[in-house]
């Protein structure tokens, strides 16, 4: 079931605020929704809200055999796969466009910015590595899957533990959680992504579009950077062109919003912890 | 004989699906000629019990002894003589496609408007939205539309909604803006002025002098759901200050 | 008598129950409910729009989806969603809406045993939010009998399941009728049948007859709980109204 193109009025009406310098939900151009994490008893598992989008991410890790060529590597999977429960016109079994941009941009930003030290991950060279593995289901669509997604992706990482090891010569023997506390994973820095869209000939942009600006806008831009000021990925499939300064401006306001974001992540990790 | 108390009753008398209504109850009267009129959310069983099929609130109007289930939900579905505002998805020679949000679009007659005669009619394009009323509906069927009283031949309102703003509400939501005594739309007008139609779609339109009133107006309408008369107040004092 | 979930103390114990409604903007209907630890979330959208090879003229085709909380879909999720799907099916008075489509779409959101009950629960909750007709509610409990002891434990945990002989899940319908001096707390209850049973491992006639019992009075338990949830719900929407 395809989603139903918004009305004449709301298209009109969305445009000729922003003009005026309002977004029909009330937030000033450059603001994130409220985000909200939500930890489970769990380790590893957290539920995103970012206004009314909602994402779950779930980490999971196995030991399994490493690629020959590359024997000191662990492995590190997303399931990015489009939940129906998000809006029925994902279906189940066909990849839509949107889907591919999705996993591609989650896969660019989290696992070729080598945001996980995948060498960590290593038990016995050649023999024995760990897989992990971050399913990402996608509950509610209201605009800004990415960021959303992202966002649970790496909280649900910095918050995972796996399995202690000890290896005494060939013999592995993996601990239970009650055995030995489980040992965190070893994260090089923070990828978070802030999307922008584009309206009015691009002379209008904002940050983090609802699901109807997302029908609306003429173009759209993610920039992936972390708290050290590092772009890790920039993305920018089809839509209106863009002048370079903007490229620079967007790339500007989205140090701030990724240093904010930052910070509610672990302070929101730092109070789980604490309560344990 | 004793008889299900409703209105009386302080309490809200609220059944689930299965729950199954005594005879005894129903019939005010015993004498055989008494009708019942069983509205939505209520079915006659196949062991001829009437039972509910939807969670709600159990309601009984003595004049005709109309006994129904006042229940929310978000889909619409089509029921003959509801006010709805639709979206024109496509036309034809005949009739325009509208969107009404229900499991399939309706069909609203190119003719179906005040005074239109084939060589003058109204003319609409895809994206516009419609203010219209169902004139037919049946599960079978897709529901038909005008966009006029059917008794008067006259527009009463009807048409099309030019400007303004469209929100999807809960279709519980959408009946209790209907009321007039409702106190989020009375509030609301005592600050500021503004046009609307409620569809029993959930589709509620609203027009304003400016694009922050409308969208003040929107937000209000929404978080007005779930809050009681003090609440709601408040809600509508704290968004009006912040203006 | 101790149990492996040392956060109990009896046998016969449920982990404590939790629900909220209404939850997705999306969905037309959507509920989650736990058992401690194990979360399902379900959503419903319909009676919508159907693809035309599933259309069915008499009436609404159910599509039931179900996505596992680490991994690809497999057998277990088909077998889940085949169970949801025939327990639904003769429920759902489908007949009222044809040629349409119902997907309900279940994910789990914690899993710590007891998934298929918990998801017979939150499926219930969110076709009740979504104002699907139901010829009644259902309620669904998990037991087993545990390998050692030989006791029956209700609602087990993974870790309770690992040392399982046995693990039995039952569904039971709620039909109730209210009685002509009407008030909330004495609804008779009429028949119930059993709609879904599923047991693996291997048990006596005895164990299975006994575990259909303690998980019948257990699932009044969760009957009672459904009813609070949309009663809270309802109320919640009447305030404005009825204050």
């Amino acid at each position: 079931m395809r989603d139903a193109d918004p009305s004449t009025n709301e298209r009109e009406f969305l445009l000729a605020a922003l003009k005026d310098g309002a977004r029909i939900d009330g937030r000033k151009f450059y603001d994130f929704r409220t985000l909200r994490l939500t930890f489970g008893a769990e380790y590893g598992a957290v539920e995103v809200q970012l206004g009314n989008t909602r994402v779950l991410a779930k980490v999971s890790c196995e030991v399994i055999r490493p690629y020959t060529d590359k024997p000191t590597e662990g492995f590190l999977m997303f399931n990015t796969e489009l939940s129906p429960m998000a809006s029925a016109a994902f279906e189940v079994g066909r990849q839509t466009d949107e889907e591919v941009l999705v996993s591609r941009l989650i896969e660019k930003a989290m696992r070729r910015s080598r945001a996980l030290d995948t060498e960590g991950l290593c038990i016995v060279a050649g023999e024995k590595v760990w897989s992990i593995r971050v399913d990402i289901h996608f509950l509610d669509h209201d605009g800004n899957l990415v960021d959303a997604a992202c966002i649970a992706a790496i909280t649900a990482l910095l918050h995972f533990r796996r399995p202690d090891v000890t290896v005494v010569g060939e013999d592995v023997t993996i601990h239970t959680l009650e055995q030995r506390n489980p040992v965190p994973l070893s994260i090089h820095h923070i990828p978070i992504c802030t999307t922008f869209a584009f309206f009015n000939n691009g002379e209008r942009m904002i940050v983090d579009p609802s699901f109807l600006e997302e029908q609306v806008k003429e173009g759209d831009m993610t920039v992936t950077l972390n708290v050290h000021k590092e772009v890790c990925a920039l993305s920018k499939a089809g839509g209106i062109p863009m002048e370079i300064d903007q490229i620079l401006q967007c790339t500007k306001i989205a140090v701030v919003k990724v240093a904010e974001i930052t910070a509610q992540i672990q302070a929101a990790l730092e109070a789980d912890a604490k309560k344990r | 004989m004793a008889s299900i108390t409703t209105e009386e009753e302080s309490k809200l008398l609220i059944v689930l699906p299965g729950d199954q209504l005594p005879e005894s109850g129903l019939m005010e009267d015993s004498s055989a000629a008494h009708r019942l009129t069983l509205g939505p959310g209520l079915a006659p069983m196949d062991d001829d019990s009437i039972t509910a099929v939807k969670a709600g609130i159990l309601k009984h109007n003595a004049v005709g002894n109309r006994w129904w289930v006042e229940s929310n939900q978000r889909r619409y579905v089509a029921a003959q003589g509801e006010s709805i505002i639709g979206v024109v998805t496509g036309k034809s020679v005949e009739h325009y496609k509208v969107d009404i949000g229900a499991s399939q679009p309706a069909l609203l007659g190119v003719l179906a408007f005040e005074g239109a005669t084939k060589r003058n009619k109204p003319n609409h394009n895809i994206g516009d939205l419609l203010y219209c009323r169902v004139s037919m509906a049946n599960k079978d069927m897709e529901a038909e539309l005008e966009c006029m009283n059917p008794t008067t031949g006259k527009a009463d309102g009807f048409g099309e909604l030019k400007g303004g703003f469209v929100i999807k509400i809960s279709l519980g939501l959408a009946r209790r803006l209907l009321d007039p005594k409702n106190l989020v739309l009375r509030l609301l007008g005592q600050h500021i002025p503004f046009e609307m139609a409620v569809g029993t779609n959930g589709k509620v339109w609203v027009n304003s002098a400016n694009a922050q009133h409308t969208i003040l107006i929107c937000n209000a309408i929404r978080n007005s759901e779930y809050l009681n008369s003090a609440e709601c107040s408040a809600m509508v004092k704290s968004l009006v200050e912040k203006m | 008598m101790s149990r492996l979930d040392r956060t109990r103390t009896s046998a016969h114990q449920l982990r404590p129950f939790f629900s909220s409604q209404n939850l997705l903007n999306r969905a037309d209907g959507s509920a989650q409910f736990d058992f401690g630890e194990s979360s399902v979330m379900c959503s419903v959208v319909g009676p919508a729009e159907v693809k035309l090879r599933d259309e069915k003229l008499d009436r609404a085709t159910i599509e039931v989806v179900v996505r596992p909380l680490v991994g690809l879909p497999g057998i277990k999720d088909k077998a889940r969603e085949q169970a949801l799907r025939e327990t639904l099916e003769p429920l759902v008075l489908s007949g009222l809406h044809p040629r349409t489509g119902i997907q309900i779409v279940v994910q789990t959101m914690k899993d710590d045993g007891s998934i298929l009950a918990t998801a017979f629960n939150a499926t219930i909750l969110a076709l009740l939010d979504a104002g699907i007709p139901l010829k009644s509610i259902l309620g669904a409990v998990t037991c087993i009998v545990d390998a050692e002891t030989n006791q029956i434990l209700l609602d087990p945990t993974t870790q309770e399941l690992a040392n399982a002989k046995s693990t039995h899940t039952f569904v039971f319908d709620n039909k109730s009728s209210i009685t002509s001096d009407s008030t909330q707390e004495d609804k008779e209850a009429v028949e119930v049948s059993t709609l879904y049973s599923d047991s693996t491992g291997l048990f006596s006639e005895e164990e299975y007859f006994e575990c259909a019992q303690i998980c019948y009075k257990a699932v009044q338990a969760v009957h009672g709980f459904i009813r609070t949830a949309v009663q809270k719900k309802l109320e919640k929407e009447q305030q404005q109204i009825h204050s």
